[in-house]
């Protein structure tokens, strides 16, 4: 095995197997219960708020690719675009989707064409709304910022990975009055979307939000292996203050082979 | 072919991809097997190579849009003239880059292709790059509100960080500078770790899921 990397994939293995048991568990009946994400259960309100509205509804799901380690947040945003559209689709609402990159224009298409045919209204579906904007980082951000302003959008929903652009998105959502959702993992970018937007997902509640929208028993139960791996982070936390303060070495040695 | 069986390729190709990835991360790099560090590299090319094809698509996708837009206008509305713009200056960009670049041989270092990098999309980008700094000043403005008593903290704690920051501060009291060191190496840092870790294992989470065909979200139809 790869020097440094030991103790790392003891760690996934232990987490691997602790999700895959909560998943089996939750499958025999015994689902655990989560807290309440608002931000999550707000997206009902704004997608109905632009349903009274007769106002578009914008979901970007960040402006990271699917090749990188923000792939997962882009994920977690395409599970969400997913989820409006699903809304947007039994509500009759227009919905628009931008995209950074190209790659991710025909993912997001797909999620949104099934949305409408899972809701019995495929003619309903415009692929012209699965829009690609471009794949410079401020030539997206004035194109998204164009978008809202121009078809005054009622609301906004951005989840996934987002960088510079979040607040300049975030504040024309406001100017533009849409009820504005945010999430992502990017911890530089979560003041801003916390300050301008009305409810925010904060790191890890993104990922959470497939398994929390689609109130999927066993999806929940994955949710709960992720706390196993937390409390192995907090125990390690403590054991290694506490060691390290003591001068004993043996615990970072271990972890860093 | 009904839709919930066309998820089943990408689901069992995202599993054999990352699975070997995985591996190679773990057991690659000569630990093992050196020859799994190479296919993880051909593997990668791939990705490269379906990226800038993809470049094409995106292309496509905005001339589709914009040429519909341009199709669609209606008398008062004179956003197709946007459309139109955009339609110009790709066309301009594709024959500056690829037909003048390879006429003169100089391929990307065509200057017209670097003047108008240089001069135009540079300067634009730089020019929204800036405009950051009036957004920053009306979001502050609402965030400093001390309407609650988090807001209230807010304030206190983003005052201090800024009369650290700024030169002025140091010069009315040095002690503001060590309050916005140990506000941000402290309380800060612990909060930022707190939620990365939190944001690492839910990724991890959220990988296993996709992995084992759980979460199916992103490959649209929901449940």
């Amino acid at each position: 095995m790869v020097e440094g990397r030991v103790a790392q994939f003891v760690v996934l293995v232990v987490l691997c197997i602790a999700v895959i048991y909560f998943v089996e568990r939750a499958r025999r009946g015994k689902v655990p219960k989560i807290r309440k994400l608002p931000g999550l259960d707000a997206i009902d309100e704004a997608v109905g708020r632009a349903t009274e509205m007769g106002r578009p509804v914008i979901a970007s799901h960040g402006i990271a690719g699917f090749e990188d380690m923000f792939a997962v947040q882009t994920a977690a945003g395409m599970s969400v675009l997913g989820y409006v559209a699903r809304l947007c689709a039994k509500y009759d609402t227009e919905l628009l989707v931008p995209c950074r990159y190209s790659i991710l224009v025909p993912v997001a298409q797909e999620i949104v064409q099934q949305a409408y045919i899972a809701e019995g209204k495929p003619e309903a579906y415009k692929p012209d709304n699965i829009m690609f904007l471009s794949d410079e980082q401020f030539a997206y951000s004035i194109g998204y910022m164009g978008l809202m302003t121009r078809q005054k959008a009622a609301a906004n929903i951005m989840i996934g990975a987002y960088w510079a652009e979040s607040l300049q998105l975030a504040e024309t959502g406001f100017m533009a009055g849409a009820i504005q959702v945010s999430g992502t993992a990017n911890t530089a970018q979560i003041p801003f979307f916390v300050v301008c937007t009305d409810y925010c997902l904060i790191g890890e509640e993104i990922f959470a939000a497939g398994a929390y929208l689609s109130k999927d028993p066993v999806l929940t139960g994955s949710l709960v292996g992720q706390d196993v791996g937390r409390i192995i982070a907090e125990i390690l936390i403590v054991l290694g203050t506490i060691l390290t303060t003591a001068g004993v070495k043996w615990l970072t040695e271990i972890l860093s082979k | 072919m009904a839709w919930y069986k066309r998820r089943e390729g990408p689901l069992i190709v995202t599993l054999i991809v990352a699975l070997f990835l995985i591996f190679e991360w773990y057991f690659g790099e000569g630990a093992l097997i050196p020859e799994a560090t190479k296919a993880s590299g051909q593997i990668q090319l791939f990705v490269a190579f379906i990226l800038a094809f993809v470049i094409g698509v995106g292309a496509l996708n905005v001339l589709r849009i914009h040429w519909h837009r341009i199709q669609r206008r209606k008398p008062g509305d004179y956003s197709w003239l946007y459309s139109s713009w955009i339609f110009i200056l790709i066309i301009l960009y594709v024959i500056t880059g690829i037909f003048l670049g390879a006429y003169s041989g100089l391929r990307t270092e065509e200057p017209s292709y670097i003047w108008m990098y240089d001069y135009v999309l540079s300067a634009l980008d730089g020019t929204m790059y800036s405009i950051l700094a009036f957004f920053i000043a009306s979001g502050a403005y609402r965030a400093f509100r001390a309407r609650t008593a988090e807001a209230a903290l807010l304030l206190i704690a983003g005052t201090l960080v800024m009369l650290g920051n700024a030169p002025v501060g140091g010069v009315i009291w040095t002690g503001f500078l060590d309050i916005n060191s140990w506000i941000q190496r402290i309380p800060m840092m612990a909060g930022i770790r707190g939620i990365l870790i939190g944001a690492g294992l839910g990724a991890i989470a959220m990988g296993i899921r996709i992995l084992t065909g759980r979460e199916r979200g992103y490959l649209g139809g929901g449940e």
